[in-house]
């Protein structure tokens, strides 16, 4: 990618060579900025490469708080005055949610209540109805703040990214992002898989246990039996921890009884957390089966 | 510059983003909105909210250019002037659903963005919708009951005609409230603090030209600057706090340069030039290290300070030991010898948590040079009592010393005693200019916190029950400096056998230096330190014995008439009849089936227990009736949204028998006030209340003498009534008379009242305690067994008013302060890695919601009539937060047979409880949690 940005691991918080600034994350050390409105897609894309270090923003909650925090881009590319850039549609066999798509937005599309009913009503209960009403789907996801809930929803069903860099659009699979990664520039929007059409897709979410942790399971079913089944663990890492469930082949009976032996497995390796101030990771490690063997009790009911 | 062009509240504006590039800026600076107030600054609190497009924003994470084209909304904006308010402002002044008002605009902009989006909510919807925004006074009962009733007059389905608003009311819902971080002056500079990135280090140098050559900074303030004052350091008995630190530093986030610039970010990019050659020093993290032999040594020298005076059986030690700032010890009869016939003796231990008071008005100062002294606005509960160490401090006598103070938002102890008052004032002195100090929230949690405590019991039981005495040894984690610790240790540990009959007492409490951030006054104040441990362990004896722990309580409780200890005062509340009213609205005694097979439940009882009033108080107050017949008071309580003017405007029209609309309160000033020790300790009502009733009486009387002289008959046959003069059938303005007397330039009456509460070396503390405060707590709980969670169905929570002025103030500050226990018992916690806090920005420091509410939420108000107070009155500030974390401990035992003794009760902890059992029964013997 040509630039690096606030999509990429978090830089210092001060610049080089000047000492932290203990307790100093306020407005007050936002640095001048230009604010750059792109008119389209590949108008952010040209903005963002001729302005080295800008970044570009949707709902701007992450954006700005990175900025409070003393990371100083040169310039703002607001996202949020495409035409079309917070629409929800229906692609293919995706579902495309818009850069700017809000939370709200997407809790209540009609489109996503008729074609993925489990996604709208668990993301109506996600964070907070402020936060909902005025974050961004896809700054949720690429903040890569642990807290965050977007990620392993959308991590759970699959989700991928396009991404346009140099003019050119890509896709990135959510679950592939790796820690280390540097991430795209610019998201233009997120794919998000439906089920084939004799099949049905369920999205179960438990977060009772938040901010210790919080378990996603997806779930593909097709005359009763799983296609597939993925399960998210959220709330402890930069990135979801994604993980597959052995439960393919099987009835949803057969699913459900066996939802134990099938959590523990599916959650056999979690890494250690990174945010050990929401819990210990020995009592993640042993909950996060738990929770995910009641989703997978749900899911088949 | 960016000229970005909206509409604000129905006007056309347009403002320069780039001068003000976040919109919560542009609303409160060039836009001029006085109801958009940053807090948490971290869009995670809500109270900068407005609505863009009608939709939830907060401001404080918003760019101003995004908002071009768009419609925003503030608070004050959905009352047009002399328009009627909201249905929703309404519902929030007629339910009470605001105190300080700091997160009022945005909980009612949030209240508007529901009721917009569905007329008719249920009550979970509102709940889980108003989960939004943080409020930490109220316990959103009752934000929650306002919007359901703004619901309702919405669709019309309710005609009761609106009241009447007080100014302070009307004032907070439409955005017009002024509070300390509001306060401008000409010429007014921005301050901010280099904190220390080490917990325990020896400051080697420190650079400051660069900063100092910056453009626009002023003044640059270091330890350097400290030679000149006549008192560096400050601290309550134990003066140890540097005004900034000279040749150590003692925790992450310890003062250690100061700028005054021309603006905030020109202060900060001042700090980030200054260099400090630190040699970093070993840290003690715990009381544990801190005790260790050979442990690091936070102070190699004896602070300055002295102590307060103490009376029968204790004995208190200024810095005995190293590492130790202080100890108390009180002790009541033979207590070895009790423990040596005793048939049983239950030694138990506690830990308590520690928590950010995490105000949405931090720390505020404005500090202007006023010719030899100063001039002061701040966020402070004693304004006196901060104007003496101002004095102290400076070396210069108090009347060169002006301190004024405002409406605080919220404080909970964070705001009492000096803070970093003496540090503005040496900047504006330096820069001979004001300066203003504002600390954001991530720095309130470097400031002040609870003490964290372990409390050692030893409990000496008879047979059949009766408590006999009780030893304990109690560490209190007081942070790198004092602030108000060696107070705090007396409390708790007077605090901590209950209000029971004991043989004998010997209890010590010690307050321990650690690297952590200072600890000092937090509601409850000790008290809810020494309830959480005293209460919890009787649970654990009635259990042990047998015994229902509502019958042991009911046994040994103290009752009414009775000293809580020889020599103090006695017991002023039914505390059976509480114990026993509270017991039958949890239902105690009977247990409903779980709702699942993971699931169980249990009820638990506690009475979190506190004197209250104050040591020794001293308030005085003043009551004028000016020509018209109206009341104006003035006194020094500060009002921080517990509802203290109203409960002294009823005081007063109480005794002149007029309505309250007729008395206003004035501003505090020191230069004008009437003398008050300060706002704590729940003293407001009882005894600053008590100084207004007695003013109001001799205003009373002055108006009665003035008028029997004019209508020529015996004052005894006169009354005083509505501002008019009364004599039979007769009434005449007093209006009338005065002008008849005095001409057409007026008069005013004035009365002036005090009370002293006196000393007694009898009485432990040395004085008698005014007041005492019970919190009766009755709690249903249901504890998920495969992950520990614990889940709240019903939690009664009951307070004795006395007799309850403001019964709507009363029920807000029992709920608040119980949810504000809710938070300690469950999550809430300041988190620490050794020295360093991890929980340290809003976004992880984990506050109550409205989503944490119990599924079932009593408030219940006794009025027992045996306050010292006005009327009978006592004060309820504290209560609510004393008995909720032990009434819970008591209820998921009862639940799961587990006892949790370490706050808070996260489904970690209790799911190791439970694995523990499990393998304790199974054989393989106790296993430490």
């Amino acid at each position: 990618m040509p630039q690096a940005s606030l999509f990429s691991a978090p830089p210092p918080v001060s610049p080089e060579g000047a000492p932290r600034l203990v307790a100093h994350r306020t407005r007050h050390r936002i640095a001048p900025f230009r604010f750059l409105r792109a008119e389209s897609f590949e108008a952010a894309d040209i903005l963002l490469r001729a302005n080295p270090g800008a970044v570009p923003m949707a709902g701007g909650l992450d954006v700005v708080n990175r900025m409070k925090e003393g990371v100083t881009p040169p310039a703002v590319v607001w996202l949020g005055a495409i035409p079309g850039a917070d629409a929800i549609t229906h692609e293919g066999d995706d579902l495309v949610i818009g850069a700017a798509c809000r939370h709200d937005q997407l809790a209540t599309s009609p489109l996503v209540q008729a074609l993925l009913p489990d996604l709208a009503a668990v993301w109506g209960r996600i964070a907070s109805s402020r936060i909902r009403a005025q974050g961004a789907v896809v700054g949720n996801v690429m903040a890569d703040v642990p807290a965050y809930e977007g990620p392993a929803l959308l991590a759970a069903l699959g989700a991928q990214l396009t991404v346009l860099a140099n003019g050119r659009s890509e896709t990135l699979a959510l679950a592939d992002r790796q820690e280390e990664a540097t991430a795209p520039v610019l998201v233009t929007a997120l794919r998000v898989p439906l089920a084939a059409p004799s099949g049905v897709r369920r999205l179960v979410y438990d977060r009772s246990l938040r901010p210790a942790l919080a378990v996603a399971l997806s779930l593909d079913v097709a005359d009763g039996q799983v296609l597939a089944a993925r399960a998210v663990l959220g709330a402890g890492h930069a990135r979801p921890v994604v993980r597959a469930v052995p439960a393919t082949g099987r009835t949803l009976g057969e699913m459900a009884a066996q939802a134990p032996d099938l959590a523990a497995q599916a959650f056999a390796d979690l890494p250690d957390f990174t945010t050990p101030w929401a819990g210990r990771t020995a009592y993640r490690r042993r909950v996060a089966p738990q929770l995910l063997s009641r989703l997978l009790k749900e899911a088949a009911r | 510059m960016i000229d970005t062009a909206f509409t604000l509240d129905g006007a056309a504006i347009a403002v320069d983003a780039a001068a003000a590039p976040i919109l919560a800026d542009a609303l409160s600076g060039p836009c001029g909105c006085s109801g958009v107030r940053v807090a948490c600054d971290h869009g995670a609190c809500g109270a900068c909210m407005v609505l863009v497009d009608g939709v939830p924003a907060t401001s404080c994470s918003t760019l101003t250019a995004t908002v071009a084209g768009r419609a925003v909304t503030t608070v004050a904006g959905l009352r047009p002037a002399q328009g009627p308010p909201s249905a929703v402002q309404r519902a929030f002044v007629e339910g009470a659903a605001f105190q300080c008002g700091m997160c009022t605009p945005g909980m009612v902009l949030l209240a508007e963005a529901l009721l917009d989006r569905n007329p008719a909510p249920e009550r979970a919807e509102v709940r889980a919708w108003m989960g939004a925004n943080v409020c930490r006074c109220t316990g959103y009962r009752a934000i929650e009951d306002a919007v359901l009733r703004a619901a309702a007059l919405r669709s019309g389905e309710e005609e009761a005609p609106p009241r009447s608003w007080r100014p302070e009311e009307a004032a907070k819902v439409t955005g017009t409230a002024f509070f300390t971080t509001d306060v401008t002056v000409p010429g007014l500079l921005e301050a901010k603090i280099l904190r220390s990135p080490h917990a325990h280090a020896r400051i080697r140098a420190i650079h400051t030209a660069a900063a100092a050559r910056l453009p626009g900074v002023v003044a640059v303030v270091t330890g350097a600057d400290l030679a000149d004052l006549a008192e560096p350091c400050y601290g309550l008995w134990v003066k140890d706090q540097p005004v900034i630190a000279q040749d150590k530093v003692r925790h992450v986030g310890d003062p250690v340069a100061a700028v005054a610039a021309r603006d905030a970010a020109t202060a900060l990019a001042a700090l980030a030039l200054i260099e400090v050659e630190y040699e970093p020093l070993p840290a003690v993290a715990t009381v544990e290290e801190a005790l260790a032999p050979g442990a690091p040594l936070l102070f190699e020298a004896p602070s300055a300070g002295r102590l307060g005076p103490h009376g029968a059986g204790v004995t208190s030690l200024k810095e005995p030991e190293p590492n130790v700032l202080y100890e108390f010890r009180h002790r009541m009869g033979d207590v070895d010898a009790v423990f040596a016939t005793a048939d049983h003796v239950f030694c138990d231990s506690f830990d308590f948590s520690r928590m950010s008071h995490a105000c949405l008005e931090s720390i505020v100062t404005i500090a202007r040079p006023m010719g030899e002294g100063f001039e002061l606005w701040s966020s402070n509960q004693d304004p006196f009592f901060l104007r003496q160490d101002l004095s102290d401090i400076f070396g210069l006598p108090e009347h060169l010393i002006r301190i004024h103070t405002l409406h605080l938002g919220s404080a909970f102890g964070l705001k009492s005693y000096c803070k970093l008052e003496p540090l503005t004032v040496l900047l504006a002195r330096k820069a001979g200019r004001p300066v203003r100090l504002a600390l954001t929230m991530d720095e309130g949690f470097l400031t002040l916190s609870q003490h964290a405590a372990r409390l050692q019991l030893q409990t000496a039981v008879a047979a059949d029950g009766r408590l006999l005495a009780r030893r304990s040894l109690i560490h209190l984690d007081a942070g790198a400096y004092a602030d108000g610790s060696a107070l705090v240790a007396d409390k708790v540990g007077y605090r901590v056998g209950g209000p029971y009959l004991w043989e004998a007492l010997d209890n010590r409490a010690l307050a321990v230096r650690t690297n952590t951030v200072p600890a000092g006054s937090y509601r409850g104040f000790g008290g809810t330190q020494a309830a959480f441990a005293s209460e919890s362990q009787l649970d654990m004896i009635a259990r042990r014995l047998g015994l229902d722990p509502v019958a042991l309580r009911l046994r040994n409780l103290l009752p009414p008439g009775v000293p809580y200890r020889p020599g103090d005062s006695a017991i002023d509340s039914d505390l059976h009849a509480g114990l026993e009213a509270v017991a039958a609205r949890i239902g105690w005694g009977r247990r409903e089936p779980p709702r699942a097979p993971h699931l169980a439940r249990g009820k638990g009882i506690a009475i979190g227990f506190k004197d209250a009033g104050g040591q020794g108080r001293f308030a005085q107050a003043q009551v004028k009736v000016v020509g018209d017949g109206r009341a104006i008071i003035s006194c020094a309580t500060v009002d921080m949204g517990q509802g203290a003017s109203e409960a002294f405007r009823r005081i007063v029209a109480e005794v002149l028998k007029m309505s309250p609309a007729n008395v206003s309160r004035a501003e505090v000033d020191t230069d004008q006030t009437a003398f008050d020790q300060g706002t704590h300790a729940s003293s407001a009502t009882a005894v600053t209340g008590e100084a207004v009733r007695r003013a109001a009486e001799a205003v009373r009387g002055r108006i009665l003498a003035f008028a029997a002289g004019q209508l020529d008959v015996p004052a005894d046959a006169l009354d005083y009534r509505d501002g008019a003069v009364r004599h039979g059938n007769e009434s005449v303005p007093l209006k009338d008379l005065v002008r008849g007397y005095y001409g057409g330039l007026g008069a005013e009456f004035t009365g002036q009242g005090e009370i002293k509460i006196e000393t007694c070396k009898e009485a432990a503390l040395f004085a008698q305690i005014v007041y005492w405060m019970p919190n009766w707590v009755g709690v249903e709980v249901e504890v998920d067994m495969e992950t520990g969670k614990v889940a709240l169905l019903h939690l009664v929570s009951a307070a004795d008013a006395g007799r309850a002025l403001v019964p709507e103030a009363v029920r807000g500050q029992i709920e608040g302060a119980s949810m504000q226990a809710v938070g300690q018992t469950l999550f809430e916690q300041l988190v620490f890695d050794g020295t360093e806090l991890l929980t340290d920005t809003p976004q992880r420091y984990r506050m109550p919601l409205s989503t944490d509410l119990p599924e079932r939420f009593e408030s219940v108000i006794f009025e027992q009539g045996m306050g010292r107070g006005p009327f009978g009155a006592k004060g309820v500030g504290e209560a609510g937060i004393l008995g909720v974390s032990s009434a819970i401990a008591n209820a998921i035992e009862d639940a799961v047979g587990v006892r949790l003794t370490a706050l808070p009760f996260t489904p970690d902890k209790v799911l190791a409880a439970l694995d523990a059992k499990a393998l304790d029964e199974a054989g393989s013997g106790p296993v430490a949690v």
